[in-house]
C-alpha cells in the first residue's frame, strides 16, 4: 500500500506534462496523426470475416449478462491495479507512472484492470478481462458488465455531416441553356434525400440528408435563396416566371451557381434517429445561361426584291 | 515495404513484440504511401484509432496531397502475456510520432502536426491461425 502510494504521488507529479498532451495536437485538423485520432483501446472480439464489426463493448456482454435482473450467474468481478501487480515482472516503475497518470479525470486516479472469477468451477477460475477502467478514491468501480463504462456517446458534427460524399443538385433552365434579355428565365434544381452507412468511433453511423433550402448565384452578381427546387414550367417556357425564374437585365453568357443546403439526422448502431446541428453546403457544377436579345420589325418587303431587307439574311450574315 | 521477421509470426512474448513493432513500420509505411494492403491484412478493421487515421490519410491522398513525415517509433513495449477472456493479449506500448506535414496537390503545405512524446498507450493483439493480428490501438480504456 504504501509503494502504491509513492507511485501515485509520483504519478501526479508528472501530470502536469501529459496534460500538456492533447493541445499538441495538432491544430488545423488533418486528422492524419494519433494524437487526432486516438479512440480508447477496447478489448473486443474479433470481427467476423464478413467484416461486420463487433457491437460496441460486446466483450463478455451478452445478452444474458447485460438482462435487466440481478442473477446470479456464478461470475463476479475484482480489479486489480495494473502497476502494483505486475511491477517487477512485466511493468517498470516509470512506465507506471505514466499509466497512473493518465487516470487525470480527478486527483489520485489509478489505472485498474477487470479480473474475472468463475465460481461454477472448483477451485474458481481466474481470468484476465483485458477490460481496464481508471478508479478514484471514494467511488465504487463499476465492473465491466455492469452497462458501458466511458462509452461516450457518438455525436456526428457538422464536419463530419459535410464530409460525407453528398450528392449535389442537377440545375436545369428552360428551354435548355438559353434565355432572353429581361424575360423570366425558368432555372431549377433537381436534388434528392440522400442515406450514407459508415464506421465512425466503433460504431456503425446512418445518416440521411435532404435539401432543405437553395442558394442560387444567378453569375450577374445577383442572388437569391428558395426553399423550394423549381420545377420545369409548361410550354417553350421562355419567359415563365416561376419561384425560381430569374430575369437577366443583359445579353451574354452567365455561370449559374447553385448550393444546396441540406439538414440532416443520424442514428448509431441502430438506435434512434437524432438531429445534426448545422446544414451540410453542397455546391452544384455551374450552369451555363447564354442571354439572347430580341428584335422584332414588321416588314412587307419581298425578299426577291431586296434581298437585304430585314429578315431575308441570317444573323450570321451581317 | 517493410519485411515481416521470422519471429514476428511466433506465439510468444518476444514474438508478440516483433509483430507490435512489424506493425507500426506498416503504419509508417502507410503514411508514405497511402498503401495498407498489408497493413490491412494483419489488422482487425474494428481498430478505432486505425480506422480514424487511415480515412485522413487516404483523404488525403485522394484530393492529391502527401504526407511528410509522422513516422511513429516503439520507444518500449511490455506485456506479461497473459490472454484474457477474449484470448487476446494486451500490451502497453510507449509510441513516439514525428511530426508530420500534409503537403496539398500543389506542393503547398496545407497543414502540419507537431511530434507526440511520453505516451503510453494500449496494443490487444489475438493470435489466429497461426500468426497475430491487431485487433485494436490506442491510449487505455478508462483514462
Amino acid at each position: 500500500m504504501t509503494a502504491f502510494k509513492v507511485l501515485a504521488g509520483v504519478g501526479f507529479a508528472a501530470l502536469g506534462f501529459l496534460l500538456a498532451h492533447p493541445a499538441s495536437a495538432s491544430a488545423d485538423g488533418s486528422g492524419v496523426t494519433f494524437d487526432e485520432n486516438e479512440v480508447g483501446a477496447r478489448n473486443i472480439s474479433r470481427s467476423e470475416a464478413d467484416g461486420t464489426m463487433p457491437r460496441r463493448g460486446s466483450s463478455g456482454t451478452s445478452a444474458e449478462q447485460s438482462a435487466a435482473l440481478p442473477v446470479d450467474d456464478g461470475i463476479d468481478y475484482y480489479y486489480e491495479r495494473v502497476c502494483t501487480s505486475r511491477t517487477g515482472e512485466s511493468l517498470d516503475p516509470a512506465r507506471c507512472v505514466l499509466l497512473n497518470a493518465q487516470c487525470d479525470a480527478k486527483p489520485d486516479g489509478v489505472f485498474v484492470e477487470w479480473i474475472q472469477v468463475d465460481r461454477r468451477t472448483d477451485p474458481p477460475r481466474e481470468t484476465r478481462t483485458g477490460r481496464n477502467a481508471c478508479i478514484y478514491p471514494g467511488e465504487a468501480p463499476e465492473p465491466p458488465t455492469a452497462g458501458e463504462p466511458a462509452a461516450e456517446p457518438v455525436v456526428i458534427t457538422i464536419a463530419e455531416f459535410q464530409s460525407q460524399p453528398i450528392a449535389p443538385s442537377v440545375v436545369f433552365s428552360q428551354p435548355r441553356n438559353f434565355g432572353l434579355k429581361n424575360a423570366h428565365s425558368n432555372v431549377y434544381a433537381e436534388a434528392q434525400e440522400q442515406e450514407f452507412t459508415f464506421a465512425f468511433r466503433n460504431a456503425e453511423v446512418r445518416l440521411r440528408a435532404w435539401p432543405v433550402s437553395y442558394r442560387w448565384d444567378y453569375g450577374d452578381g445577383t442572388s437569391a435563396t428558395t426553399t423550394v427546387p423549381g420545377s420545369s414550367a409548361e410550354g417553350d417556357a421562355f419567359n415563365t416566371e416561376t419561384p425560381t425564374s430569374h430575369q437577366y437585365l443583359d445579353t451574354g453568357d452567365y455561370n449559374v451557381t447553385l448550393t444546396t443546403f441540406f439538414a440532416g439526422d443520424y442514428s448509431v448502431d441502430g438506435g434512434p434517429f437524432q438531429p445534426i446541428a448545422g446544414q451540410a453546403e453542397v455546391p452544384s457544377a455551374p450552369h451555363l445561361m447564354s442571354i439572347w436579345r430580341t428584335e422584332a420589325h414588321s416588314v412587307a418587303d419581298d425578299c426577291l426584291e431586296n434581298p437585304s431587307g430585314i429578315g431575308c439574311t441570317t444573323p450570321l450574315d451581317r | 515495404m517493410p519485411t515481416k521477421p521470422a519471429l514476428a509470426d511466433e506465439n510468444s512474448k518476444e514474438g508478440l513484440e516483433a509483430f507490435t513493432r512489424y506493425w507500426f513500420e506498416l503504419f509508417n509505411y502507410g503514411y508514405a504511401t497511402n498503401d495498407w494492403k498489408a497493413f490491412d491484412q494483419v489488422t482487425d478493421p474494428a481498430c478505432g484509432t486505425c480506422r480514424n487515421v487511415l480515412t485522413a490519410v487516404n483523404d488525403h491522398y485522394k484530393s492529391g496531397g502527401w504526407i511528410v513525415g509522422g513516422e511513429a517509433e516503439v520507444r518500449s513495449f511490455t506485456t506479461d502475456f497473459v490472454p484474457n477472456i477474449e484470448g487476446s493479449i494486451s500490451s502497453f506500448v510507449e509510441v513516439d510520432q514525428a511530426a508530420a506535414m500534409t503537403i496539398s496537390q500543389d506542393g503547398t503545405m496545407e497543414g502540419q502536426t507537431k511530434a507526440r512524446q511520453e505516451s503510453i498507450d494500449v496494443v490487444i493483439a489475438l493470435w489466429e491461425d497461426g500468426r497475430w493480428v491487431m485487433l485494436d490501438f490506442g491510449p487505455p480504456e478508462g483514462t
